[in-house]
């Protein structure tokens, strides 16, 4: 159930009706929001029928107080049967194409409570209303996706580690794992076999160093495999989107699965997000493939915030001398190509591992480390990108 | 360093009234059609998605056509409900600008 649900179904409960209250008397039928009008089809049997007007009236009440609604219409009908009669001839009502919403055309004739409804409904000839936005996450100021072509370049590591470096910068942060084949994030952040508390529908996001996290990891066991197809991918994504109670804030870190597909396109459709950080390592092949990234989110006009360069090079901890395992500067140079900011180097560090590993990022863990200095410094860099912008 | 991200191409505002209007961030005030832009619908239903053959047939396309609803897709594209009952079109704002004729309106942004 999502919060709005949660929040309607408390409110109705409060509405007193009968021997009970609206919500435990079954007497609202159905409730659909579309944009900014509800509709609401309420059954009052006739032993009720004084009851009509205020019932009607504090259901009005409560629907015109949820933010984004500006119109209310409410049917009135007195038994299920005629409730269902009505659903019915409303559907077909919209099937007949006279644009008006369902119910209020002629064809369609349940009686409607007087005063309910606060707006005439438009008229055939009325310009349709400008378009609506479905955008889920829009109570964070930033949606930002971490994204990369290839996988296995450290993705989930940085977007783990770039939420808790922009935390240390004093902004709240939420992360969501949209990688629902392979969800990593229940490891890193520490909550391994844990499941979130679920009221009615509604997911309760977990919470672990400051963050509101949440992943199909913790939603399924451990060892079941995704082995999903395109719709049932949009699905999940757009259930963790839709019935998390996310607390809202300044950022949403969304870590990507590998590659351009279904994921990839449920988040630009149904969110408006603020922009991308591709990862990639310095090898040519990652190159290639964070290229085509770039060219995915351009195509759905989502701006490439800029390049991670991961597993840049090797310190050793002995001597102090730097390896580039995987050759070294291949993703700076490509953000000069594309025209895209370069936000930094995170050096292959034994603590990077160990810590996701163990439940407790690098930036949590021990801040001091270059790796977590360049993550820091990345959400910095970040950060001014969107003032900026 | 400036995002790489066009004003030209991002919609301030879109309404409708006899035509599909878009009020662009550079300033542009765009009017479409609604029967040519209806025609030039690239779902998968219009247009055969691996040969590109145009699978719809304009004649039945009604003259009168118009929108009956219409929702912006992520930040990208605009999604019209036809008074055809046709809704699986996605027109991008890119298109829209680039590619789709319109006339040009006096709306001052």
């Amino acid at each position: 159930m999502d919060p709005l649900e949660q929040q309607l179904r408390e409110a109705f409960s409060q509405i007193p009706f009968g021997e009970g209250s609206v919500m435990d008397q079954d007497v609202i039928y159905s409730l659909a929001i579309e944009g900014n009008r509800a509709e609401a089809m309420l059954i009052v049997e006739q032993e009720h029928e004084s009851l009509i007007e205020q019932t009607a009236k504090a259901v009005h009440e409560v629907l015109m107080q949820v933010e984004g609604i500006a119109e209310v219409g409410i049917q009135v009908v007195d038994s299920l049967e005629e409730a269902q009669a009505a659903e019915k001839e409303a559907k077909s009502a919209e099937a007949c194409g006279c644009g008006s919403p369902a119910g209020s055309c002629e064809s369609a004739a349940p009686k409607q409570a007087q005063g309910a409804s606060q707006n005439p409904h438009p008229s055939r000839t009325a310009n349709p209303a400008p378009p609506q936005a479905v955008n889920y996450l829009g109570e964070y100021e930033f949606i930002i996706l971490v994204a990369s072509g290839k996988g296995g370049v450290g993705k989930s590591t940085t977007a783990v580690n770039l939420a808790l470096a922009l935390k240390s910068l004093g902004k709240s942060v939420s992360l969501l794992d949209a990688d629902i084949y392979g969800p990593s994030l229940p490891t890193m952040m520490g909550a391994r076999g844990e499941f979130p508390e679920i009221i009615g529908q509604a997911i309760q996001p977990m919470s672990r160093h400051g963050i509101e996290f949440m992943s199909m990891g913790s939603l399924v066991d451990e060892e079941e495999a995704m082995i999903w197809r395109g719709p049932m991918a949009h699905q999940a994504v757009e259930q963790m989107l839709r019935d998390t109670t996310w607390p809202g804030g300044d950022y949403m870190i969304i870590d990507l699965p590998p590659g351009t597909g279904d994921v990839q396109i449920t988040l630009a459709q149904k969110t408006r997000a603020t922009g991308a950080v591709v990862v990639c390592t310095p090898q040519d092949v990652a190159l290639m493939d964070a290229r085509k990234a770039i060219n995915m989110f351009d195509k759905v006009s989502i701006p490439t915030l800029g390049i991670v360069e991961n597993m840049s090079f090797f310190k050793c901890p002995g001597c102090g001398e730097e390896t580039p395992i995987f050759s070294t500067g291949g993703a700076e140079k490509e953000a000069g190509a594309q025209e895209v900011p370069f936000l930094g180097k995170i050096p292959i560090e034994l603590n990077i591992r160990r810590c996701g590993d163990e439940g407790t990022p690098i930036v949590a863990a021990y801040p001091e480390a270059e790796s977590s200095k360049s993550f820091i410094t990345m959400a910095k860099k970040l950060d001014e990108i969107l003032k900026g912008a | 360093m400036a995002l790489k991200f066009s004003n030209k191409t991002r919609p301030k505002e879109v309404f409708v009234d006899d035509k599909l209007n878009i009020l662009w961030a550079d300033g542009t005030h765009s009017r479409y059609d609604f029967y040519p832009l209806r025609c030039l619908c690239v779902c998968a239903a219009c247009v055969h998605e691996v040969t590109g053959e145009k699978l719809l047939d304009e004649a039945k396309i009604p003259k009168d056509i118009r929108p009956l609803a219409s929702e912006y897709v992520g930040n990208y594209a605009l999604g019209i409900t036809w008074s055809d009952q046709h809704s699986t079109g996605l027109y991008t704002f890119k298109r829209l600008r680039e590619d789709i004729p319109f006339e040009e309106g006096t709306r001052v942004n």
